[in-house]
């Protein structure tokens, strides 16, 4: 229980930042009561961005080290991104669905998160197509450090070059901060809860396939 | 993992596909109560498997002592 305590207060947190999306934060001009996806929509798509990196990050640990663990840790990350970049393409295209009257117009957000999408689903074809452990885990490596040199580019640069639909970004050309403090403080206090249930959800999954790898090393 | 993306996006439709009367205030209540019942459905059954997992690993460090 008292190792458990970080996980009872993400469940406090989080019930906190729902309930202030809800009733706290006042709704931004054009967008009325849809304003409240982005408490839910930008925490993904920072998440996905985040475990990608994560993983970008073990597969060079594992190109140093050869650890096998280091490759578990990069492929759960990416895993787990690839979820939370689904959910922020969905609820993106819900949004858009109210806002634009269409769930899908190219705009070029879409249309780099969807080559995103698409880069990191090759990358588990790749992992499922190779049956050694060890040759799997060389190439996903290399593949997950090319893979990520590309998402800063489709998430932050390629937005940015074409007109877009999609609303300024919280870090805009001018760097400023253009939202109003009780909606900044909610949205700030979610993209922490979300950073914490991805965590989470990494702790379990890499358990997971820890004692996948005991298992199989006893039969 | 599967469970969770779709209570999660089952929270997101409900708010975005909410029927549009003047009782908007009273919807947003409606929304607000599946999207907790979604958050806590989701944060009881990660709870839930960190435990069994806990008990897994025990189990396979007491087996291997």
């Amino acid at each position: 229980m008292r190792r458990d305590w970080w996980k009872w207060f993400l469940g406090i947190w989080m019930t906190l930042m729902i309930l202030g999306a809800f009733l706290y934060t006042p709704v931004a001009k054009g967008l009325g009561e849809t304003t409240r996806v982005l408490y839910f929509h930008v925490p993904a798509a920072w998440v996905a961005t985040l475990s990608f990196l994560i993983s970008a990050v073990y597969s060079i640990r594992y190109l140093q080290k050869q650890q096998i663990q280091y490759d578990v840790w990069a492929a759960s990350s990416a895993q787990i991104g690839f979820i939370f970049t689904i959910l922020a393409t969905v609820t993106g295209s819900i949004w858009a669905k109210e806002i634009w009257h269409s769930y899908w117009n190219w705009d070029p957000r879409e249309t780099s998160i969807f080559v995103l999408l698409l880069i990191y689903a090759a990358y588990f074809a790749l992992r499922s197509a190779i049956e050694d452990t060890n040759q799997k885990a060389r190439l996903a490596a290399v593949y997950s450090i090319l893979a990520f040199v590309t998402v800063p580019f489709l998430v932050f640069v390629i937005p940015r070059i074409y007109d877009s639909l999609h609303p300024d970004p919280l870090i805009n050309p001018e760097v400023k901060i253009k939202m109003d403090p009780r909606m900044l403080r909610v949205f700030l206090g979610s993209l922490f809860g979300f950073t914490l249930l991805f965590y989470w959800m990494l702790r379990i999954k890499t358990d997971i396939e820890f004692l996948k790898l005991k298992l199989t090393k006893r039969m | 993992m599967g469970n969770s993306v779709s209570l999660y996006l089952l929270s997101v439709l409900g708010l975005l596909f909410q029927p549009e009367t003047k009782e908007v205030g009273q919807n947003i209540y409606v929304v607000l109560a599946v999207t907790l019942i979604v958050w806590l459905g989701v944060f009881f059954f990660l709870l839930y498997l960190d435990r069994q997992l806990k008990q897994v690993k025990d189990k396979i460090d007491w087996e291997n002592e």
